[in-house]
């Protein structure tokens, strides 16, 4: 008898009959798993992330982010809280893998269609808006200030600018701001859509960009795209780094991983494992470690219902005030440029161009604007890294 | 009330740094542009289409059979 009483404790079953609370984050952890896998939203990371809730919320196993002394090392916190704790408290808390992904980003993204539509990377400053507003009406619905720039930072559209931006301001919310940023960033075949349906007319629509450009030829091609392609990461950087030291983690590492893969065979090495390696370990452990934050008692509060229902109206806002800027500049300009880019103006790359360019193509068949969607597409990653440097250097 | 003021200044501040930084890098883009077409007064301007379509060609073979290692220097006609 004393045996089955040893096995049943020696069991999670115990403490789920005692706490069911765990029970639906086992749940929730099932159906993002399903949204990962069946669904395929953003599984790359919503797999980790579902998988590290799911095994966080098992009790005895340790693998849940708990609150603990920092003072301790991480020989004692990987010794006494487990290994889930050591990852977080090492590479998370510390910030080290955001920038680490960036990295990776940059190995992976092509300035070309930036540098050849230049003009349409100002659409990546008015998307940022979302993050703004969001902020003010958190503040309003009573969450501190650092809690707010977080939750608004979803509105940014990029997962880690999101997660590096909490886990400097407050890292207690990590869990669900992660998850929605993810969430969202999933959704946005469905986000844009709606936005766009509700704020352009099917005239703004048909502006075929290239088109205008027949109309209105560049003033200056690029002779030497290569060239100008090693140049600008470098100059970028520096520009960042002297105005808005705070975003140099994430910029600086983006634009590092961009030159090494533009330097070309030299560095080829260098870009394999940014872009493939390093990439891939990061995101797995970020992933793991992000899920382990959200256990029942950190997860199941009102504040989760809040950012939900934030992050959603942060991401949208953005999108639309990408779109009311495109329209603002065609009120003054001859050379018309299609709303559709500005909505692209949050990051979420290459996913928000891809959707652009498919809504543009049902309107006309011959409008293909995926190359000037992704120049403000990726100048929306160094705006929203840019939005997130502002926040961290006022309120940490 | 205190908090709701210091989230507008952030508002004001922050939109203005993103568009000054975004300005900033289309400046120096255009610079950028200017300056190595200085560089490169004497190579040829843009190609036809069908050049286009044989570099991209060209770049795509290289890209396979180096497994990405690999760069184009420079392309020559033999005649």
């Amino acid at each position: 008898m004393e045996l089955f009483e040893k096995l049943y404790r020696m069991t999670a079953i115990q403490n789920i009959i005692e706490s069911p609370q765990i029970l639906l984050m086992i749940l929730i952890a099932f159906f993002l798993l399903y949204l990962g896998i069946k669904k395929q939203y953003e599984p790359l990371l919503l797999v980790p992330i579902a998988f590290g809730m799911l095994i966080a919320n098992f009790p005895g196993g340790q693998m849940g982010v708990v609150k603990i002394d920092e003072s301790l090392t991480l020989y004692q916190i990987a010794r006494d809280h487990g290994i889930m704790n050591f990852v977080y408290y090492s590479l998370i808390k510390t910030g080290f893998l955001p920038p680490i992904i960036f990295l990776g980003v940059g190995a992976l993204t092509d300035f070309g269609p930036m540098l050849r539509n230049l003009r349409l990377a100002f659409f990546g400053a008015a998307a940022q808006i979302g993050i703004f507003t969001v902020l003010i009406s958190a503040v309003a619905f009573g969450f501190s200030l650092k809690e707010a720039a977080s939750l608004g930072i979803i509105g940014g559209a990029d997962g880690p600018t999101a997660i590096y931006t909490t886990i400097k301001l407050a890292p207690h919310l990590l869990g669900p701001i992660a998850i929605a940023a993810y969430s969202y960033m999933a959704l946005v075949p469905v986000i844009i859509p709606l936005v766009v349906r509700l704020t352009t007319s099917k005239k703004e629509l048909l502006i075929n960009m290239k088109e205008q450009d027949r109309l209105y030829p560049a003033k200056r091609p690029i002779k030497n795209l290569q060239t100008l392609k090693i140049i600008f990461p470098i100059a970028v950087g520096t520009i960042v780094a002297l105005l808005v030291p705070s975003s140099v983690p994430l910029i600086g590492l983006l634009m590092f991983g961009n030159l090494v893969k533009e330097i070309g065979a030299s560095t080829g090495r260098l870009h394999k494992a940014a872009s493939d390696t390093i990439l891939n370990a990061a995101t797995i452990f970020l992933g793991l470690a992000v899920g382990a934050t959200m256990t029942a008692k950190a997860f199941l509060n009102v504040e989760t219902i809040l950012i939900i229902v934030g992050g959603f109206v942060a991401f949208a806002i953005s999108i639309a005030g990408g779109i009311f800027s495109v329209k603002v500049y065609n009120l003054f300009a001859k050379k018309k440029i299609n709303p559709l880019i500005g909505a692209t103006g949050l990051s979420a790359v290459p996913m928000a161009s891809r959707v652009a360019n498919e809504i543009a193509l049902k309107h006309d068949p011959n409008n293909h604007l995926l190359q000037y969607a992704m120049a403000s597409n990726i100048s929306g990653v160094i705006g929203s890294a840019v939005a997130a440097g502002v926040l961290i250097s006022f309120l940490s | 009330m205190d908090q709701l003021s210091t989230a507008f200044t952030l508002l004001g501040v922050g939109m203005i740094t993103v568009f000054v930084v975004l300005s900033l890098v289309v400046l120096t883009g255009n610079l950028l542009i200017r300056m190595v077409n200085a560089l490169n007064a004497d190579s040829p301007g843009p190609t036809s289409d069908d050049d286009k379509g044989a570099i991209a060609a060209i770049t795509a073979a290289v890209e396979i059979v180096t497994h990405g290692t690999g760069r184009i220097t420079k392309i020559e006609r033999k005649n």
